[in-house]
This record gives structure tokens, C-alpha cells and sequence, in this order.
């Protein structure tokens, strides 16, 4: 049975006085332990797509269901303790708020279920896992970019939750630590048989997931799909940064 | 245009260890030369561009801006020497959130000249960079390409003779990050300007004439190596 | 989410924004403490005079109280005959001077008998002591005993009625003797050696009577004959309406000072909470995205103004207290002419619990109302959509609605202090609703003015200013000064009005006539003390003639108002300029005739009154008067009564004068007869002579120190007002550091930012305090004309345009002054953090 289902989703934003429509007829449909990813430029629309994948926005047309529930069925309520349990949501800008350190903020989404004492351990073995325990004090705007893909998955994890949207946690990134960001990506599927949606803007990272997608005008493409000539997706295949190099 | 002499600039860790940001670098840019300046993050090239900015004194070596040394500068000299002969590029907080696209390009000529004539200056600049039509928009009201160019007509509106520019694609996604970096060469060039450009993204580098690369705060030419890629 | 995790996340922020909830406590702490010492002073005034009174009556429910100076003592006999009475006790109180000597002080000597006990009240203990029934020596309070630098046995000189006698000090009474009573300034003897001393023998001025259980009635019935009108019948605490209606005016004028320190509290409050408006708003949307509900960041947001506002509220009501004890501890002078008191200082659980009520409800607001928005909608949270158009047409109709009724208010003159206080509401909430497009305006006329300068010192502060992320702080700032300003501009204006009339009634009331012989003592500045009229032989040509003065408190209604026995032969036996309806030489003519008075304004309003009408006097004997004039209250605020000299005498069935007025003849000097005079009455007299120059700077002074309060706490006001506005500006300068840095990388010097920054707050708070000191005006002209038609004080009003520009200008240069040496540190950032 599919754990998220994304069905000829659609959705428009309103941008100052016209309207952009961000998702076309987008369908998608994931299982437990797998790894997708979505490549596009900033803006195409990737984000909104965890957004909606993760109740945190209602598509206009379309359904999106999760363990075979559509979302918009749910009461808010129970959209958010969805959330806060079975779907972990990590968005590149990490914390919004500057007060939390690093512990802080991957405690946080524990707080419902856990003491202080308790969360923050969780938190602090989470961070020991992925390897940044040692700046577990540090604030978010402190992180290196590779420590804040990695607090960031962190944060996502540490709920153990059963789908985790990554809004690109490539940004920024060399490609040896892209690697290493996919690998944990990887290991987390395999062990915790949780379900990867993410994003990214270099093309590289999404085509080391189990299938990869890109968004362009806002209707999702398979990556490979070689049946359309032309376009963007061809141009920057994988190794072609380099040319100019 | 600009020279670097065996400029060393050292830290030390908090834990008591040297860490060689700056390791005897030399090196110079000709006017309307750019040079890219690779390296991953903590590899000491926001030091190296923070002394030649006269933001950081190295620790020993010399640098040199068209017949000014850079090292000598009082710190009022400094300010005058960043304000009027460099054009530094970095990344989008510097945008005066208050304030419209013309009047954040047009803000280092807010001394020197009344501030319409400054907007005056600064308008063609801002239609070559594809802003003619954003004029008075806030920064809200602009995407972050468009934030970007506004800084790059910022940096160039004093027609300084030496551009630096930190990262100045890191916000973009690569279809716009070529964008800017095809605007900025062709302005850098046509100008003459003495270009120096930090970033670790190798499509970036790419746009430069010449591309070094700084590893352990030693500079070597940059190889377009795909083995590690 | 648990209580425990609400906790631990409060925590967690509070480490990294200590610095900006501390100011907001600060802030609340402010207005509470401000509110906290206005209301302990107000309740303490009353409450204290209420104590001492219920000390004293006891079980007693009627007093039999004397309308003049005394009654025969042997109404007390037929008063216990009264069939429905269980017990009753007379005492006889008499104002006098003692001195011990070149000490002086003003004390009420009550003499009083064993009888006291039986009343049950808890000074009884000390009324049945063995010593009281014939020992000739006079009990002082300790405090009083210090005061005059006195020890047992001593003796000390009274000046009572009109001569002076000695008497010995025989005990020191204690708190535990006669509990608050302890603070009063009084000296209690034996009833007989009390009656000899006064040389009032045989006389009672009261008695209280306690009726037996369920005869209230049946006594009431039974006394009121007993008076047969000539005495007054009345609750046995009735002493405490008096005073809480002669007090009213300081009350209230403490009020609404309070109220306009705990506003500019509060606003102070409100923009060092809005530093942290940003913070808040990036927690509310990390943890909406975790899935928290709302309820759960209710549940945050409300532990935050919890927190805040019930440790704010702890801190100010202890720093409350400090300021009750050391500034408003000092008690209204004018009030100890007609009533004695303590200075007792009463806290009670209501003003404590409405003070920190007060300090949590601004905490809640604070930090609740700018998530109202984001928490009602329930969805995610975003900046407010602006619509600056329709939030501005809204804005000034709004407030041109509310500065119309203000000034409608103004115009009306009016008559009910309610309305009055409305007025100021509406003043307020026009300029609070007008200010930003005040503002905004301004900004655009200086974006335009430094159009043509080459600098980047006005561009940044006026960007600075237009920044939509801080507008909000920015206006907090402005209102703050403006609220400050406005309120201190308005009450001091107002007060210097009411002094101005103050000092006129002084002058007028002491040329009655040139030099004055009355009873000493700071509490008979109103000629009120009754004596005997001595015979006075100066040699001819000195004084050229004498004339009897009579006047005295008389209880009328709930008012103790002042009855002014004028003579009919003084140049001017009304005093001049004091008229509200009716003309002085008209009033004049009539009360040389007789059987005419002039009536203060409030006073008739409340008898309803009317020029020409008829009405009795309650006086000792019930006189019939007609009202020739109403007047301003001359200065004593339950209101003033000016009859003919000799009117006076019959109504009071008595000769005694208060003063006897000697004009003087043509070529002597007020200190020439004055010094005749003094020779002519003798060393042993226990009487004064005063010129009319030194009776009018005594008055002054007394009207002077009864105002202080107000002249403190409108200090207070604008001290809080300037940390308020210099803590939130740095406090916005501070968080724009980053900022500052990077255009110390484009190459601008740390001059040039500080300029700017120096700029930015020069035009906040010197716009916020214009416009506070512009509203404060017309505030002045409401308050002026309100105190004049509703107190019914003189007030002579003139606009306070120097006054105003001068707290305008003191305020800004103080606050920016301040803001500057935080800017000058923020401007001095190195450069580097500019370059990540």
C-alpha cells in the first residue's frame, strides 16, 4: 500500500497581482523505503510540493493522501499531530528562530511526547548518529552548510518519522559532501524504512535517488524520461558542470 | 591593478592550533582581468578578500591597489579606499530593506552626489543589468536574481577599479547563476575592472579568465578536475 | 505540549534574548510601580483618616456635633437620658499651637473623659486610664514629642484661643495606646483641664452616642429633637465623608497622573516587547511547521506574558512601595486646616491585586496582541497583508472623530469631572490614532527637505524610518514621548493654572486687610481659629481703623466648607476676581447691607442654589442668607462662603473673631503697625500679628506644597518616558548592528552611521514629543476649564506654550542624547561582520 500519493495535484499562487501556477497535474506516489528526488531551479515549485506532501498546504485541485487518507479530510488538528509524529518535514532555512541552539531545535518536535530531559537526550544521540554532536551548542546561522544539511536531517529524523520531505539539503554543498548527505539519505531508508522525498537544485543529488524528477512549469518529469528532446533536463545531466571548467 | 606579496594571515583555534588561512599568497590581477578564486568553505578565501578590502590586516606581506598600499591606509582612508575604488559584491542581507532597488544601487554615490542625481547615474546601469522596469521596487517586491543584480550595480556604480565579489551566485539556482555571471564578465571587462571572485561553485569559476584555487591558505591553479567531482 | 516543555522552550529563548525581556519587564515594572504608589497614597490618605476616626468612635453610631465652637456640657447629661442610648462619651476639641521654644506646631487638643471607654474603640485603653479623671497635664504622640524636642514633665506653651497658657507633658502616648491616632497631631488632656486651658468652660464640640441594640432609630429621632436644628445629629463616622470629599481634588489629580504613568509604562512595555515581536513570530512558525496547534502556542505565548507580566508586576509593586514610602509619603497641608489626620501608610490586598491585575493585562496585550492576527486566523504564520491605504483613511477619520470630541469636550466647558477625563480620553486616543500619518508625512517633507544634500546620513535614517519591519517599534517610540509629553504637558499646565489662581485668591484674601491679628499656627492660615477680641491701644496715627473678621468650617451636607465673616467696612470684603456668576460691586454693596452671601459655584450647584434665591445657613444659629454671587471656591476645594461680619456673629450666636484686620493709616508701613501692634498685645498673648504680604506667602506656600505630588509624578513621567524611548531605540539600533557593518563595508565611516542613527532618533521622539506637547495643550485648556466648573478651584488659565517646549525640548535631548551613546558603540562594529 502507498505510503504518500500525490494525485494529478494542481496549485496556484497568488504573486502580487498575477497568479503563477506553481504545480500542474503533478502525481506521485511513494513507498516505505523509498528515495525520490525532485531537481528544479529556486522557485519551480519543489518546495510548495513538501508543503502539500506535508499538510502544511492544501492543494486546488488534486488529492494528496497519506496512508491512504486524503489530507484535506483531516481536521487541522490532526493534520499537525501528523506532522509532528509520522511526517518530518526539513526545510533548507532550518529554524526560523534564532533562539534555539542546535539541540534546541532538533528537540523540539519532541516536546509533545517526551520530558525536557528525555527529548533533549534523544536529540543529543540523533545529533551523535549523524555526526555534528559537537555543535550541538552552536545557533543554526553559525552551521557550515554541510553541518546544517546534516542538523537539518537530524531534526527531520529524530521523530522517526515514517515519510521525511527534505527541501534541498544540497544547497551549498561540494559534491563530496553531497555524498555524503545522499548516503545518510540511503542509510535512512534502509534502517528506518522510512520514506525520502527531497529536492534539490543541483541535478547531480536527485539522480542518486531511487527515481528522480524534475519540475518544470510546474508539471513533474521523470529525469530520464528521454522521450523529450531538448530542455533543460538533457543540457545538465550528470558530470556536465565541469565543462567549462 | 591589484598585488598581493607573500600575504600570510594566521588564526588561532580556540583550542590553542594555527589555522593558516591565508598561507603566502601572491598574486595579481591586470584591469579588466577576472580571476576566480575556488575553494571549499573555510578554505580562507573570505579572509583573503576581507584584507584586500583593508577589513583584516594579514599578518605579514604586502598588497597593493593600482599605486596604493592597501596596508598603510588609516582607517578612515580605509573607508574613503572601500567607498570610492572597490566594488564589493556579496550576498543579499545587504539590501536596505527600507529602501527602493534604484536607491540601494545608487548608495555608494549618496555621498559625493544629491540623491537624484545619483539615481540619474546609476539608471543605465540598471537597465543593462535588466532592472529598468524594477526601479522603485522594494526589496520584497524583487526576486532574489533580481536583489542580486541591484548589489552588482551597486558594487559598479563608483566605477571602482577593482570588483570583489563573494559568492555573488550563492543564493541562485545554475540558470540564473549564469545569468549574473555572464553580465558581471561582460561589464568587468568592457570596463576594465580588476575582478577577483570567490565561490566554490566550479560552473562559477568557470566564467573567469584565469581560476586558482586556495587549499589550506596556499594558492595553486585551479585544474578542472572531474576525478573528485 | 506539557507544562514542564513549555517551560523548558521559555527557557531556552530566554537565554538568548535576556537583555530584551528585561526591558520589557523594566517597562511594566515602571507603570505598575507608578499605579501601585499612586493608589497606596490615595487609599492611604483616606484610609488612614478613617482608622483614626473609627479608633476613636468605637462602638459609638450617632455623634451630637457642635456647629460653632462648643455646646454646654450638660446636653451630655441629657443625652444619656435619652432612653434609647446605652452609653455616650463628649469631648471637646479646640485647634491650637504649641511650643516648645522656637518650635511650633499645629495640634488639635481633645479633652476627654474616662467615659471613652465605654465606647469600645481601639484608642479606649488610653481614655480610661485613672490619670485622666484629674490630673492637669497634657498626652502627646512620641512623634510629636520628638518633634517639639520635648521630655516628660516639660512644660510646653499652647497658643489656644486667642492667649497663651502652659502646660506640663505628662505622658507619652505610644501606638499601642492609641493606635493610628499615632501620627496625628493631637494633644489629648482631661476634659476639664482641656475646657480651662481653651477657657471654653463647661463646653463639649461633640458627643457620640451608642444607642442600645435596635434603638437606632428611636435615638436618631430622639437627638435630632435634642438638637432642636442647632446642632448637628449624624452618623458617628461621618468625619470620613468629609474628608474623602475635601480630598477629593488631590485624589483625583493622583489618579490620573497614575493612570498616565502606567500608560507610558505600558507603552514602554509594549515597544520592548515588540523588539522581540520578530522572534516570536519565527518560534510561532518553527513550531507550526513541527505540527504544534495552536493551542499549543497559545499555550507558549500566554506562559511568556505570564512570566513577564506577574515578575514585572512583583518588581513593581515592591519598587511601588519604595516610592509610596519616599515621595508620596507627604500628606496634603491644606486638608490639616480643617480635619486632623495620620500619615499612616495603608496597603491593601485590593490595591495589590489591581496593580499587578494592571501590569499582567499590559504584559498579555504586549505579547498577545501582535499574534492576535496570526492566532485567530489559526493558519501559518505571515506578516500582516499591508493595506496602507485603507488602514490610513481609516486611521485619520478615526482620529479627526476623536480630536473633534476632544476639543467639543474642550469648548463645553465641562461639568461633570467624568467628562472631563473623557476628554483627555479622546485627546489621547486622536493623537495615538493621528501619529502615524503624523509621522509618515513628516518623514516625506524631510525626504524632500534633504533632497539636495550630498550625504548619506539622511538617506539611511530616512529608509531606517520607512523600514516596514521595525514601523511598528518606531511608532511605539513616538507615542511613548508623545503620551508622556501630552500627559505632563496637560496636568502641569493645568496645575500651573490653578496656582496662578491660587496665588490670586492668596493676594485677595490677606488685603482684606493690611495687617492681621489672628491665632498662630500653620493650621489657622484660613483665619478659622476663634478668640476672644482683645483691646487693642496703639498710639494715634498708626492704624486708622479695626475691623472684626469672623470665619470657620461649617459642615454643610457632605461638604466642611469655609464661611468667611467679611467686614463691612474693608475696602474690599470680597475678594476680587473670584466671581463665577454676579458681579463684586454689586455683591459688595449687598453684603455691606447684610443678609446677603456669596456662594462658591460647586457649593450652590450642589444645594442648587441660584443668584437671589433664599436659603438658611446651618450655622449654630440657622440664619436665613440670600446668594448675591456664586464665586470660585477660593482655594479650599468642599467650597467657600463670604457673609457680612456681623451676619456671621448672630448665626454663630457669638462675638469671637478670627482676626481682627487693622487698616493702616496713610504713610505707615505694614511692618511699622505690625510691630504697634504686636507692643499692644502684649508677651503673654497667645496671638500673632501678621501683615498681609507675609499672610499671602504663607498661603502660597501651603497651596505650593499640597501640589507637589503632582510636580513629582509628572517628573516620574517623563523619566520613564525618556528610558523608555532611549532603551527601545537602542534596543532596535542594537539589533541593526549587522546592518551597520555592511555599510562599514561599502566604505561608509562609523561618523556617518552614528549620524544617521543620531538622525533617525532626533526625529522619532522629537516628532513623538511635538506632537504629545501640541495635544498637551489642549489637554491644559480641558483640564483648566474642568477644575474650574466641576471643583469649582480658581484657576486662571494661560497657554503653557514655554512650559511645553521646554519638557519637548528637555525629553528629546535627554533620550537622544542617550540613543547616541548606544549608537555611537553600534556604529563602531567592526567592519568584518559585515563580511559573513
Amino acid at each position: 500500500m502507498s505510503l504518500l500519493s500525490v494525485e494529478h495535484v494542481g496549485k496556484t499562487h497568488q504573486v502580487g497581482p498575477y497568479q503563477k501556477r506553481v504545480l500542474v497535474d503533478v502525481s506521485l506516489t511513494m513507498r516505505p523505503g523509498d528515495l525520490f528526488g525532485v531537481w528544479g531551479p529556486q522557485r519551480s515549485g519543489k518546495s510548495t510540493l513538501l508543503r502539500l506532501a506535508a499538510g502544511l498546504e492544501a492543494p486546488d485541485v488534486g488529492v494528496v493522501r497519506f496512508d491512504g487518507t486524503d489530507l484535506a479530510t483531516l481536521r487541522k488538528a490532526q493534520r499537525d499531530a501528523l506532522r509532528l509524529r509520522d511526517i518530518g518535514l526539513v526545510q533548507g532555512e532550518g529554524p526560523q528562530s534564532q533562539a534555539f541552539t542546535v539541540l534546541d531545535h532538533v528537540a523540539v518536535p519532541l516536546y509533545k511526547r517526551f520530558k525536557p530531559r528525555q527529548a533533549r537526550g534523544r536529540a543529543m544521540a540523533m545529533l551523535k548518529k549523524l555526526d555534528v554532536a559537537e555543535c550541538h551548542d552552536a545557533r543554526w546561522h553559525q552551521l557550515s552548510d554541510c553541518e546544517k544539511a546534516l542538523v537539518g536531517l537530524a531534526h527531520g529524523l529524530v521523530r522517526e518519522p515514517r515519510l521525511l520531505l527534505v527541501d534541498d539539503p544540497t544547497a551549498g554543498l561540494d559534491t563530496l559532501q553531497q555524498q555524503e548527505v545522499i548516503e545518510l539519505l540511503r542509510k535512512a531508508v534502509v534502517e528506518q524504512n522510512v520514506a525520502v522525498l527531497m529536492t534539490s537544485s543541483m541535478l547531480a543529488a536527485v539522480t542518486e535517488a531511487h527515481e528522480s524528477f524534475t519540475l518544470s512549469d510546474g508539471r513533474l518529469l521523470p529525469v530520464t524520461d528521454a522521450s523529450r528532446p531538448g530542455g533543460a533536463v538533457i543540457e545538465l545531466r550528470r558530470g556536465s558542470d565541469q565543462q567549462r571548467g | 591593478m591589484l598585488e598581493l606579496h607573500s600575504v600570510v594571515k594566521h588564526f588561532a583555534s580556540p583550542g590553542g592550533e594555527v589555522i593558516r588561512a591565508v598561507d603566502g599568497v601572491s598574486l595579481s590581477i591586470d584591469p579588466g582581468e577576472m580571476v576566480a578564486l575556488y575553494g571549499p568553505s573555510g578554505s580562507g578565501k573570505t579572509t583573503l578578500l576581507k584584507i584586500i578590502a583593508a577589513l583584516l590586516r594579514p599578518d605579514s606581506g604586502a598588497v597593493r591597489v593600482g599605486s596604493r598600499d592597501v596596508l598603510a591606509l588609516s582607517k578612515r582612508e580605509a573607508a574613503a579606499y572601500r567607498l570610492h575604488e572597490v566594488g564589493f559584491v556579496r550576498q543579499q542581507p545587504d539590501f536596505v530593506p527600507g529602501a527602493s532597488a534604484i536607491d540601494n544601487a545608487a548608495l555608494k554615490l549618496f555621498d559625493e552626489l544629491r540623491r537624484r542625481d545619483a539615481r540619474r547615474r546609476v539608471e543605465p546601469l540598471m537597465h543593462r543589468l535588466g532592472l529598468g522596469d524594477r526601479l522603485r521596487h522594494a526589496g520584497d517586491e524583487l526576486s532574489t536574481g533580481e536583489r542580486q543584480r541591484v548589489l552588482i550595480a551597486r558594487a559598479l556604480s563608483t566605477e571602482p577599479s577593482l570588483l570583489l565579489a563573494d559568492e555573488p551566485t550563492g543564493n541562485l539556482d545554475s540558470r540564473r547563476s549564469r545569468d549574473v555571471m555572464e553580465l558581471l564578465c561582460e561589464l568587468c571587462h568592457e570596463r576594465g575592472v580588476a575582478t577577483l571572485l570567490v565561490t566554490h561553485d566550479p560552473l562559477v569559476a568557470g566564467y573567469a579568465d584565469r581560476a586558482l584555487e586556495l587549499h589550506d591558505g596556499r594558492l595553486q591553479d585551479y585544474v578542472g578536475d572531474s576525478s573528485h567531482l | 505540549m506539557k507544562l514542564a516543555n513549555v517551560a523548558a522552550l521559555y527557557q531556552m529563548r530566554l537565554r538568548a534574548q535576556l537583555g530584551q525581556e528585561l526591558l520589557a519587564l523594566l517597562g511594566i515594572a515602571v507603570g505598575v510601580s507608578l499605579l501601585f504608589a499612586a493608589l497606596v497614597a490615595n487609599t492611604s490618605l483616606t484610609g488612614s483618616f478613617e482608622r483614626t476616626t473609627k479608633g476613636i468612635v468605637g462602638k459609638a453610631r450617632y455623634e451630637f456635633a457642635a456647629r460653632g465652637e462648643g455646646f454646654d456640657e450638660r446636653m451630655l447629661s441629657k443625652v444619656e437620658g435619652l432612653s434609647g442610648v446605652a452609653a455616650a462619651a463628649g469631648i471637646l476639641e479646640v485647634r491650637a499651637q504649641a511650643r516648645s521654644g522656637r518650635l511650633r506646631r499645629s495640634v488639635l487638643l481633645v479633652g476627654v473623659t474616662p467615659d471613652f471607654a465605654k465606647l469600645d474603640g481601639a484608642v479606649s485603653p488610653v481614655f480610661s486610664y485613672g490619670w485622666l479623671a484629674d490630673v492637669t497635664a497634657l498626652a502627646l504622640p512620641t512623634p510629636l514629642v520628638h518633634e517639639l524636642r520635648l521630655t516628660l514633665g516639660q512644660s510646653v506653651i499652647l497658643d489656644v484661643s486667642g492667649h497663651s497658657v502652659v502646660a506640663r507633658l505628662g505622658t507619652k502616648l505610644q501606638a499601642s495606646d492609641i493606635g493610628s491616632l499615632i501620627d496625628s497631631p493631637v494633644a489629648i488632656a482631661p476634659l476639664h483641664y482641656a475646657q480651662a486651658l481653651s477657657n471654653r468652660v463647661r463646653q463639649l464640640s461633640r458627643v457620640f452616642v451608642v444607642p442600645k441594640a435596635g434603638q437606632d432609630s428611636r435615638v436618631r429621632a430622639e437627638l435630632t429633637r435634642l438638637a432642636a436644628g442647632r446642632i448637628d445629629v449624624r452618623a458617628a463616622d461621618f468625619d470620613a465623608a468629609l474628608f474623602r470629599q475635601a480630598s477629593q481634588p488631590t485624589s483625583q489629580s493622583t489618579a490620573m497622573f497614575s493612570v498616565f504613568s502606567a500608560m507610558v509604562g505600558f507603552l514602554f512595555a509594549f515597544s520592548a516587547v515588540l523588539l522581540t515581536v520578530p522572534q516570536r513570530r519565527q518560534l510561532i512558525a518553527d513550531l507550526r511547521t513541527e505540527g504544534y496547534g495552536p493551542r499549543t502556542i497559545f499555550k507558549v505565548l500566554l506562559f511568556d506574558a505570564l512570566v513577564l507580566g506577574v515578575v514585572a508586576s512583583a518588581v513593581g509593586i515592591v519598587a511601588g512601595d519604595q516610592l509610596a514610602r519616599h515621595l508620596f509619603d507627604q500628606r496634603p497641608v491644606f486638608l490639616e486646616m480643617a480635619f486632623a489626620f495620620g500619615s499612616e501608610r495603608i496597603t491593601t490586598p485590593t490595591t495589590v491585586v489591581i496593580a499587578a491585575a494592571g501590569g499582567v493585562a499590559a504584559s498579555l496585550i504586549a505579547v498577545l496582541g501582535p499574534m492576535a492576527p496570526s492566532l485567530l486566523r489559526g493558519a501559518d504564520i505571515e506578516p500582516l497583508d499591508r493595506k496602507p491605504g485603507r488602514l490610513d483613511s481609516a486611521l485619520l477619520s478615526s482620529g479627526l472623530v476623536c480630536l473633534a470630541a476632544g476639543i467639543v469636550t474642550v469648548i463645553a466647558r465641562p461639568s461633570l469631572a467624568g467628562i472631563g477625563v473623557g476628554g483627555l480620553v479622546f485627546l489621547t486616543v486622536a493623537m495615538l490614532l493621528l501619529l502615524p500619518l503624523i509621522l509618515r508625512r513628516l518623514v516625506a517633507l524631510l525626504d524632500l527637505a534633504t533632497e539636495g544634500i550630498r550625504s548619506i546620513v539622511p538617506f539611511l535614517a530616512i529608509t531606517d524610518l520607512r523600514d516596514p519591519v521595525t514601523h511598528l517599534r518606531s511608532l511605539a517610540v513616538a507615542a511613548t514621548g508623545a503620551v508622556a509629553i501630552f500627559g505632563s504637558v496637560a496636568l502641569q499646565g493645568a496645575h500651573a493654572d490653578l496656582q496662578r489662581g491660587l496665588d490670586r485668591t492668596s493676594a485677595d484674601l490677606s488685603s482684606i486687610g493690611d495687617v492681621w491679628v489672628v491665632a498662630p499656627g500653620r493650621a489657622n492660615l484660613l483665619a478659622t481659629t476663634p478668640f476672644r477680641a482683645p483691646t487693642l491701644r496703639v498710639p494715634p496715627g498708626v492704624i486708622s481703623r479695626f475691623a472684626d473678621f469672623r470665619g470657620s468650617f461649617l459642615d454643610v451636607g457632605d461638604r466642611r466648607i469655609v464661611v468667611y465673616g467679611s467686614p463691612a467696612s474693608a475696602r474690599r470684603p470680597i475678594p476680587r476676581g473670584q466671581m463665577i456668576d454676579g458681579d463684586t460691586t454689586r455683591a459688595t454693596r449687598l453684603l455691606r447691607a447684610g443678609g446677603w452671601a456669596v456662594v462658591s459655584a460647586a457649593l450652590a450647584n450642589q444645594l442648587g442654589l441660584r443668584v437671589g434665591q433664599r436659603f438658611v445657613l446651618p450655622s449654630p444659629v440657622p440664619t436665613p442668607l440670600r446668594v448675591s454671587a456664586l464665586s470660585t471656591n477660593m482655594g479650599w476645594p468642599p467650597g467657600a462662603m463670604v457673609l457680612n461680619s456681623d451676619d456671621y456673629a448672630r448665626a454663630w450666636g457669638s462675638d469671637d473673631v478670627s482676626a481682627v484686620h487693622a487698616t493702616l493709616a496713610p504713610g505707615v508701613t505694614q511692618a511699622e503697625g505690625a510691630q504697634e501692634l504686636r507692643r499692644a498685645l502684649g508677651p503673654r498673648s497667645g496671638l500673632d500679628v501678621q501683615t498681609a504680604a507675609q499672610r499671602e506667602r504663607d498661603q502660597r506656600a501651603a497651596s505650593r506644597e499640597g501640589l507637589t505630588r503632582l510636580t513629582e509624578i509628572a517628573a516620574l513621567v517623563l523619566v520613564a518616558a525618556m528610558i523608555a524611548m532611549a532603551a527601545a531605540m537602542a534596543g532596535m539600533i542594537w539589533q541593526r548592528r549587522a546592518f551597520l557593518a555592511r555599510m562599514k563595508v561599502e566604505g561608509y565611516s562609523a561618523g556617518e552611521l552614528w549620524r544617521s542613527l543620531l538622525l533617525e532618533a532626533a526625529v522619532l521622539v522629537g516628532a513623538g514629543c511635538a506632537i504629545g506637547a501640541l495635544f498637551g495643550l489642549l489637554g491644559q485648556s480641558l483640564l483648566s476649564r474642568a477644575l474650574t466648573s466641576v471643583t469649582g478651584f480658581p484657576v486662571l488659565y494661560s497657554v503653557a506654550v514655554v512650559d511645553a517646549l521646554l519638557s519637548c525640548a528637555a525629553v528629546t535631548l535627554v533620550s537622544v542624547a542617550i540613543i547616541g551613546v548606544f549608537g555611537r558603540r553600534a556604529a563602531s562594529i567592526d567592519a568584518r561582520v559585515g563580511v559573513r
